[in-house]
């Protein structure tokens, strides 16, 4: 039978768009406009869900998201709010929670055994014994959760936007639009969101009979049509508040985070259920649902109604129900004296039945209300259940108060006070530039919410600097419209609180017995608020009932602390697009074209070893290492940090942030530089050159370049040197170019003078390689004959290309990170942030000689002189394993163990192809590191390896292939790796 | 998300910056005595109240001065080095 | 191998069938094909990297800008420069010039002078044009540029990366220089590029661009 009502002024439906869905398995039809609970009760069907405990039968509570009755499922679309959802053609909806369907449900039974699960009773029973709390886990997991979700749903992401706007008003009833023109007529950009699909807010449905509401909606509306400055945006949530007035707006494209300069929260109320025995029945709602129902949707929320309240607006529902067919069995009014409303008065006109002083204390049936239980009450607030009265009714409407809609107030900041003639909490501080109007702000009459908007809005103007005229603060209301008590026991229970968790009063009895007597933690141990409605219908009545037991006033019980977000945002509007900022050198597409496989080093890619076909990684590797020992390899190392320091007191500068002296550092040469932090503890390390007498070019290390540059620009932000530093790490490329025949290969693309005379080791040259401007360095990380060659940043893929073209007939070959760490491995160069850790110090890295601790100041110096005069924790030595090792090698942090202790740890370790054998660096005690020692390194599979104590460079220990004499010695000799005792 | 005014620059979302730790005065490493050098070297002011904080303004690699409440996490003034007497 | 400079997108163009043509020493993608003028209309995004530019700073910085004969900016300021190109003035102390006036700038540099100091620029120049422009500013830049006085240049961060915008105002549609580092440069335009072609626009070639681009 069809409850749908004949056109109502105003609605939101489209009849002329008729919309088809499942419910259950059932084919239903409904509007373009309706959710689906308007839809279905409309069609008649009273049973929507079952709720989360007990799997009680359910249906529309508040109409208003304010509860979580009717929960849906739609295939992948999943935990959809029943009473706002727009209705989709073509959905199949499904009740969440149930088995075997909302009707059928085989876990009703669970209603009847409810007195076995009080509240709590989980954190008390089935984890005793043990071994049966995952049989207990497995049946909760059935019968519990609300969705189910499929794994295969898309991953979606929605973009995020920025927007902007002076004045930010959050709510479209009328004190928010009533700001908001306050605002806009001074001048202010101003934004409105309202959660709704339409703006109005209480003006669409509290109509109280008459067209007063809707015409003052349409005056408005009007106001703001002329005020391009405003902008209207229904369907958007307002889901938190964050620092400096940064708003969270979802709407069903995206979410907007709008940063306003002056926020006005106009939300207005959640209406409040009244507690009594079986209040959660289909067909019990609150009355502004029920009004809803019919000026929205042209519903017919029941036939036959009985009205609970405590306040005018209550009459007034009553009139909205009867002129729409519904029949007013009767009004009980909780309060002893009569409503001196004008819809009061009208109500008595038409001879409806009042019973004054009284509650419903019972609602009857089975799967929906039948009839009410009406008994009076006492003078003390407690009923006469001597005398009851049953109503025939097949619904029952509360108006028995209302509880502020303050998450985004709280977020803000606002501190709250309790007022008692109101019974509501109010603002009492607001934070800078956050204004409340209207029913949040405790204001209920029409005209002062108007008023009250209207102030806000000025306000929030003036306090922006706009012209607007100063505006007087409205009262606010008073007793006779939120009732201080509308809660009601039964002997048998099932007056509920909660209905997202399906608590009753006798489970917050219980709980504050049992010592719960706290805010804080009754909330915790029964849960309330914590459903997905987090508390909108449920936490005051929470606060009424803690403050009664302890005997105090709701304002010092307290509330509990509001979170973002308002209502749950989908993921995909969380995700956004997803920034991974990526940084690549300028000769990135010359590795990808030559087969790299890169790596990650911070934000950068790094070939870390380019593919040969049929080759493993490791032969990969080792083929690169071996090419830069005997002929010559090419390496990107545009990754490395570049810093140039200009000016006057630029070798200054040097001198205090490094640990070696640079003052008298030759134009034209460059000098290994090691940078520690205020502890003394090794933090980054790189090449120093100098161009001129006032123009240093520095390297650091390619994850330490931004740290560096900001601290040297930190440093002289307070030591005002005559410098200018310029980082100029991503505007040059660089390339290593490495090998006894890279001279050979550089020559004919330089103008620089490559002989061992013009440009010794460790000097610096400017010129142009392959006609780009260049800067060469002469370093010896790999330790072979190399130069090191920087240019701009456009010019590096040619002087690349050149070098490969150039180096062809003498077998050059590009190679990576992994090579490159091998090679400066067998050399024994360290690697900070591997070799060294937080706490290791150049003494403990055997860098002594770095140190020029005579300085009048670097630094770092003073730790070092403090430090220099204790015994060392530990220290860094190279290793080997003896000749005949089996291959089988620790890795790198694999632990060093003596005497069943931690003696150190392995830092660096590979297989040396110059070599033939394992070498290793590793942080040892002291008293391990003499020359020859033998030590133990745990390795996997708590297997022990013996390793040795070796000298390090372990290969070219003199470094004559660094610098030889002339290029016509081919390789320069074999390697003469040291002797060591077998 | 926070604002924080850059000096230079203007009010900018609180991700457009890094902190870089409490402004604290270096003792002469010269003369200090050790324990007073290993106290500024280890040890932070945890308590809370009105600090002077060292900010950068990444995109434009402005240094500068905030004096944040940190108890009501407010800050208060921002400034170049050396001008807080300026205003 | 031929042209001495090469842009950091010079790839990403090659991959969206760009025609090249040698500019300022660096191959240009003039065009990338038909829909150039289509989606410029849109959201047009393109690579201005071959424009010659350089920057200096120093506490004589502002007085030796005033000696060349140009107008000295506001902090965070910029001026277009007679000629072409643009002299924008980074916090207090530092410029960064584009354009005309780089090659004499760039030979009185070399002459050191005193308090002024060189600040290599090697930064990929990007350009952003077209109707749809300021909804790609929602999606990627907490900067409210409609709240910026023109004349100013927004040092900020975009999609992650440090980047310095210049938004100018036309009559025919705004239009927005962007510079950031090279290295940075493939992941931005790979961004900037996805996001526009999602709004109905995408990569274009230089020579659809705004008859008077050149100038800024």
């Amino acid at each position: 039978m069809s409850l749908r009502l004949p056109p109502v002024d105003g609605e939101w439906i489209d009849r002329a768009q008729p919309v088809a869905f499942d419910f259950e398995g059932a084919r239903y039809s409904g509007f373009a406009g309706d959710t689906p609970s308007s839809a279905l009760l409309a069609a008649g069907v009273r049973l929507l869900g079952r709720s989360f405990k007990y799997h009680r039968p359910r249906s529309v509570l508040s109409m208003a998201n304010h509860d979580v009755n009717v929960l849906l499922q739609a295939g992948q679309r999943l935990n959809l709010r029943g009473d706002v959802e727009p209705l989709a053609g073509g959905a199949s909806f499904t009740a969440v929670n149930t088995h075997g369907g909302v009707r059928a449900d085989r876990a009703r039974f669970l209603d009847w055994l409810s007195p076995l699960f009080p509240v709590g009773f989980y954190y008390k029973a089935f984890h005793r014994p043990k071994r049966l709390a995952d049989f207990w886990e497995g049946i909760f997991r059935r019968l519990t959760g609300l969705g189910r979700l499929d794994t295969d749903t898309p991953h979606l992401r929605t973009p995020k936007r920025y927007d902007f706007c002076d004045v930010l008003v959050i709510g479209a009833g009328p004190s928010g639009l009533a700001a908001a023109i306050a605002a806009g007529e001074a001048g202010a950009s101003v934004v409105v969101v309202d959660e709704n699909a339409r703006i109005g807010g209480s003006l669409g449905y509290q109509r109280g009979g008459s067209g007063d509401a809707t015409a003052l909606l349409e005056a408005l509306s009007a106001r703001l049509a002329a005020l391009p400055n405003v902008s209207l945006r229904p369907g958007t949530l307002a889901a938190g508040y964050y620092a400096d007035h940064w708003v969270a707006l979802v709407d069903a494209q995206r979410m907007t985070k709008l940063r306003a300069r002056a926020v006005v929260v106009a939300g207005g109320v959640y209406e409040q259920p009244a507690v009594f025995r079986n209040n959660d029945l289909p067909g019990v709602m609150l009355a502004s649902a029920s009004q809803r129902l019919i000026y929205r949707y042209a519903v017919q929320p029941m036939r036959r109604a009985l009205v609970l309240t405590a306040n005018a607006d209550g009459y007034a529902a009553a009139l909205d129900l009867a002129d729409h067919g519904v029949e007013i069995a009767a009004i009980a009014d909780l309060r002893a004296e009569k409503d001196s409303s004008a819809a009061a008065a009208e109500v008595e006109r038409r001879g409806v039945r009042v019973l004054q002083g009284c509650t419903v204390y019972e609602a009857q049936g089975g799967d929906a209300v039948s009839a009410a239980t009406v008994c009076p009450l006492l003078p003390d607030g407690r009923v006469d259940a001597s005398h009851p009265l049953t109503i025939d009714c097949d619904g029952i409407a509360m108006s028995v108060g209302y509880a502020p809609a303050a998450p985004l107030l709280y977020q803000a900041g606002v501190q709250m006070r309790y007022d008692e003639t109101l019974a509501q909490f109010v603002p009492e501080r607001l934070p800078d530039g956050v204004f409340a109007a209207g029913r949040v702000n405790g204001v209920y009459a029409l005209e002062q919410r108007q008023s009250d908007g209207e102030r806000a809005g000025r306000e929030a103007a003036r306090y922006l600097g706009f012209d607007a005229p100063a505006a007087a603060p409205v009262a606010r209301a008073g007793a006779g419209i939120n009732h201080p008590y509308p809660v009601f026991a039964h002997p048998q229970g099932k007056n509920f609180v909660d209905l997202d968790e399906d608590l009753q009063l006798k489970d917050f009895e219980n709980a504050i017995q049992e010592g719960f007597d706290n805010i804080e933690l009754l909330k915790r141990y029964s849960t309330v608020g914590m459903g997905p409605s987090q508390g909108k219908h449920s936490n005051m009545n929470a606060i009424r009932i803690l403050a009664r037991r302890l005997g105090r006033l709701p304002g010092d019980v307290g509330t509990t602390t509001a979170r973002p977000f308002y209502h749950p945002v989908p993921m995909s509007h969380l995700a956004g697009r997803g920034f991974h900022p990526e940084r690549v050198t300028p000769l990135h597409h010359l590795h990808e074209h030559a087969g790299a496989v890169f790596m990650q080093a911070g934000l950068w890619l790094r070939p870390e070893y380019y593919a040969v076909p049929g080759r493993s990684k490791l032969d990969a590797v080792r083929e690169e290492a071996a090419a830069v020992r005997s002929a010559v390899g090419l390496i990107d190392v545009g990754t490395l940090g570049k810093i140039e320091v200009h000016g006057p007191d630029a070798a200054e500068l040097l001198e205090r942030v490094y640990t070696g002296r640079f003052a008298k550092l030759k134009v034209g040469m460059t000098r290994y530089a090691l940078m520690v932090d205020e502890a003394g503890v090794i933090i980054d390390d790189g090449v120093v050159a100098r161009l001129s007498d006032e123009c240093f070019y520095f390297t650091t290390t390619t994850t330490g370049s931004a740290n560096v540059y900001r601290e040297l620009t930190r440093l002289n932000t307070m030591w005002k040197l005559k410098v200018g530093i310029v980082n100029v790490t991503g505007h040059y490329g660089a390339m290593n170019l490495a090998g006894p025949r890279s001279r050979q290969a550089l020559a004919g693309l330089t103008d620089v003078d490559l002989s061992a005379d013009a440009f010794p080791y460790l000097g610096v040259r400017e010129g142009t390689v392959a006609g780009v401007p260049a800067r060469l360095l002469r370093v010896g990380f790999v330790g072979e004959l190399g130069f090191e060659i920087h240019v701009p940043a456009d010019g590096a893929v040619r002087a690349w290309r050149a070098l490969v073209e150039a180096g062809k007939s003498h077998g050059i070959r590009p190679f990576g990170v992994e090579a490159q760490r091998l090679l400066r491995l067998e050399k024994g160069h360290i690697i900070i942030g591997q070799d060294t850790d937080g706490l290791t110090t150049p003494m403990e890295a055997g860098m002594d000689w770095a140190l020029k601790l005579d300085k009048p100041f670097f630094v770092g110096q003073r730790s070092l002189k403090i430090v220099q005069g204790r015994p060392l924790r530990q220290k860094l030595a190279g290793f080997v394993f003896s000749a005949g090792d089996d291959g089988v090698a620790p890795k790198e942090c694999h632990l060093v163990i003596r005497n069943g202790r931690i003696a150190g740890r392995v830092t660096s370790v590979a297989h040396s192809p110059a070599l033939g054998r394992h070498v290793g660096l590793a942080l040892l005690a002291p008293d391990l590191t003499e020359l020859g020692t033998r030590f133990f390194i745990r390795a996997d599979g708590g297997r022990m390896l013996q390793a040795e104590v070796a000298p390090t460079p372990f290969y070219d220990p003199d470094g004559e292939r660094q610098k030889p004499l002339d290029d016509a010695r081919e390789g320069g000799g074999a390697p003469r790796a040291r002797e060591v005792a077998a | 998300m926070k604002l924080l005014r850059c000096p230079i620059n203007g009010p900018r979302p609180v991700s457009e910056f890094q902190y870089a730790g409490e402004v604290r005065p270096m003792p002469d490493p010269a003369t200090c005595p050790d324990t007073e050098w290993a106290d500024y070297v280890f040890n932070r002011n945890g308590a809370p109240g009105v600090k002077r904080e060292w900010w950068l303004h990444i995109a434009s690699g402005v240094w500068f001065i905030a004096e944040r409440d940190t108890t009501a996490d407010r800050v208060l003034r921002t400034y170049l080095w050396g001008e807080e007497g300026s205003r | 191998m031929s042209a001495l400079r090469r842009s950091p997108l010079h790839d990403r163009l090659e991959s969206n069938g760009a025609r090249f043509f040698e500019r300022d020493g660096m191959p240009t993608a003039a065009s990338l094909g038909g829909h150039d003028g289509a989606r410029a209309r849109v959201l047009g995004l393109g690579d201005l990297s071959h424009l010659p530019r350089i920057g200096f700073k120093g506490p004589e910085a502002p007085a030796w800008v005033q000696q060349h004969g140009l107008a000295l900016p506001q902090p965070n300021g910029w001026t277009p420069l007679e000629g072409g190109g643009l002299l924008a003035r980074l916090a207090m102390t530092e410029f960064f010039v584009e354009g005309a006036g780089v090659s004499r700038l760039q030979a009185a540099l070399r002459a050191r002078p005193a308090g002024v100091y060189p600040v290599l620029r090697q930064d990929a120049g990007l350009v952003l044009v077209g109707e749809r422009l300021d909804e790609l500013l929602a999606e990627t830049c907490n900067v409210n540029f409609r709240a910026v006085p023109p004349g100013q240049v927004v040092m900020t961060l975009m999609v992650g990366v440090s980047v310095l915008a210049i938004r100018v105002e036309r009559e025919a549609a705004s239009l927005l220089r962007l510079w950031c580092d090279p290295t940075m440069a493939p992941y931005l335009w790979d961004t900037l590029a996805g996001i526009a072609r999602e709004l109905g626009g995408g990569p274009v070639g230089i020579d659809v661009l705004p008859v008077a681009l050149p100038q800024v």
